[in-house]
């Protein structure tokens, strides 16, 4: 028999409810193994005077533990309905009976506030703002886009054109480059505001600018990038590279170019 | 040399050595010296021709110095030898002397540091050859009967010709050239930083060299030739163009000719457009 299965069978013992032969076998053990032993002695005295209690100490309250109770409950119940610690600590700060406090509080939350509807403000009208500012930056290239298609200098006016392209589509920069493709003196200028102007094709304004310019071009260098662009935007460009061939000092080799152009349509 | 007494007889030492080199070239019939109002700001110099060639040089001087070559009146169309025509005419003045005619309808005007040179004469030839104070802008244009010829000019370049070619040699500052029959040589010892430049011809090979420390955006259209290069260059890709149409069936893709490259840290753009002939950007050794 070992400890283990003797110390299951102690509150058998107890009860005296054991076999004959295995009481005498766990007695045995008990003679034999001194932790076991004492064990029987400490819980044997424990068990012993839990039945000295009588039926009515185990039954019946006592006069006082009524009172006991009901005391305790209400203290739980007050516990309960008392406000949290920092709202405790709130209402003790915002209290009329805590004058110092108060108008340093105050300011506090008027800053906090402050900087919150700051924050709230900015963020909500900072979309806008990025609006605004590409708006202002794009009509900034226009202008100056536009004034430097004015200028006397040719390397200027290029720059102009380049500005023209960063720039969104506006009916004043499709005029000015209109107006530096037909008038400009510098042929340069001429042919690169054409390339500009070829990435806007699409509007219908461009394209009757161009084609009306094309017969009055005197640059071969012009009169071929116009014809190649306008030729690659079907027929009704047909006519003005007609007219265009129709002219008397057109340079044979672009005269070439040009009909085998239109051949290939 | 450092000692100042020898710098007047250096002066004139290259003063004889520069009429040595005019009277070697050829004598013009006219000399005009035009003085600047404010000689010691830029300059600028404005000349147009009909017929004719114009070479500007750049020298240490404060003034500018327009010589005037005519060449014999009719219809020579020749290109550049003034005695080919001289035999053509020997016919009926065999045995004369040619009278240059003098002015020719050469106008010359100076106005705060700004000189026009203009000639109204378009049947004769006119060959110029003006020399100005280093510092110069020059707007120069010629249609008919020779090159443009440039060297060692700082300024604003402005380079038209038609039918003959540009060179502009040792400039600086910034160049827009353009002819129509004719190559387009240049070569730039500096550039002004932000200054657009464009170079255009019809037919011809451009050639063009570049400082080393280039810094901008290339724009290149060579046509039906090439573009060659010694610069490192990122090219952008070009997207091709893809059209459909109604009438046919099918569609169309276009990639377009235009290399775009940028250089350095990119910056103005430098257009290049040659359409029979091809694209040369050197890099400045």
């Amino acid at each position: 028999m070992n400890c283990e299965s003797a110390r299951e069978q102690l509150i058998d013992l107890w009860r005296d409810a054991l076999e004959p032969e295995a009481r005498a076998e766990l007695e045995r053990h008990l003679h034999d193994c001194p932790a076991c032993e004492r064990e029987r002695v400490e819980l044997g005295t424990l068990w012993s005077e839990l039945g000295a209690l009588g039926d009515d100490a185990a039954t019946v309250p006592s006069a006082g533990l009524r009172g006991r109770f009901y005391r305790a409950l209400g203290d739980y119940q007050q516990e309960l309905e008392r406000p949290p610690a920092w709202r405790r600590l709130l209402d003790s700060l915002l209290a009329p009976a805590a004058p110092h406090p108060r108008p340093a509080w105050s300011i506090a939350t008027l800053l906090l506030g402050i900087a919150l509807g700051a924050s709230i403000v900015s963020a909500v009208s900072a979309r806008n703002e990025v609006q605004r500012l590409s708006a202002e930056v794009d009509s900034m290239r226009r202008v100056v886009s536009l004034s430097l298609l004015d200028h006397p200098s040719a390397s200027e006016r290029l720059r102009g054109v380049s500005w023209s392209t960063r720039a969104s589509a506006d009916e004043r920069i499709v005029e000015a480059l209109l107006g530096s493709v037909r008038n400009d003196p510098n042929v340069n200028v001429r042919l690169v505001a054409l390339e500009a102007l070829a990435g806007r094709i699409d509007s219908p304004r461009v394209r009757a600018g161009l084609i009306e310019t094309l017969p009055r071009q005197d640059s071969p260098v012009l009169q071929v990038a116009l014809a190649e662009l306008l030729d690659e935007q079907n027929g009704s460009a047909e006519i003005a590279i007609r007219l265009l061939l129709e002219r008397n000092d057109l340079d044979p080799s672009v005269r070439e170019r040009i009909e085998s152009l239109l051949r290939s349509v | 040399m450092n000692r100042p007494t020898t710098l007047p007889t250096l002066l004139i030492g290259l003063l004889l050595l520069a009429a040595a080199t005019v009277s070697a070239q050829q004598a013009p019939d006219q000399r005009l010296v035009v003085p600047l109002s404010n000689p010691s700001e830029p300059a600028v110099l404005e000349a147009s021709l009909v017929r004719g060639t114009i070479t500007v040089e750049a020298y240490d001087g404060s003034e500018m110095i327009i010589d005037t070559t005519h060449g014999s009146g009719g219809e020579d169309d020749d290109e550049e030898s003034e005695s080919e025509t001289d035999e053509e005419g020997r016919g009926r003045a065999a045995g004369l002397r040619r009278i240059p005619s003098v002015g020719g309808g050469l106008v010359i005007e100076e106005s705060d540091n700004r000189v026009e040179v203009s000639s109204e004469s378009w049947h004769r030839r006119v060959q110029l050859r003006i020399q100005v104070p280093r510092r110069t802008s020059l707007r120069l244009a010629t249609v008919n009967g020779g090159a443009l010829r440039v060297s060692g000019v700082e300024g604003e370049h402005e380079l038209q010709n038609t039918n003959g070619g540009i060179s502009a040699i040792d400039v600086r500052g910034s160049v827009v050239a353009n002819t129509t029959n004719g190559e387009v040589v240049v070569k730039m010892l500096d550039i002004t930083p932000d200054k657009a430049m464009s170079f255009t011809t019809w037919n011809g090979d451009i050639d063009v060299t570049l400082p080393g420390d280039l810094s901008a955006v290339l724009l290149m259209n060579p046509g039906r030739g090439d573009v060659y290069t010694d610069f490192d260059m990122k090219l952008q890709p070009t997207k091709p163009k893809i059209e459909t149409s109604s009438k046919r069936k099918g569609y169309k893709v276009e990639v377009k000719q235009e290399v775009r490259a940028t250089v350095g840290a990119g910056g103005p753009e430098i257009h290049f457009r040659t359409f029979n002939g091809s694209l040369y950007v050197r890099k400045l050794d």
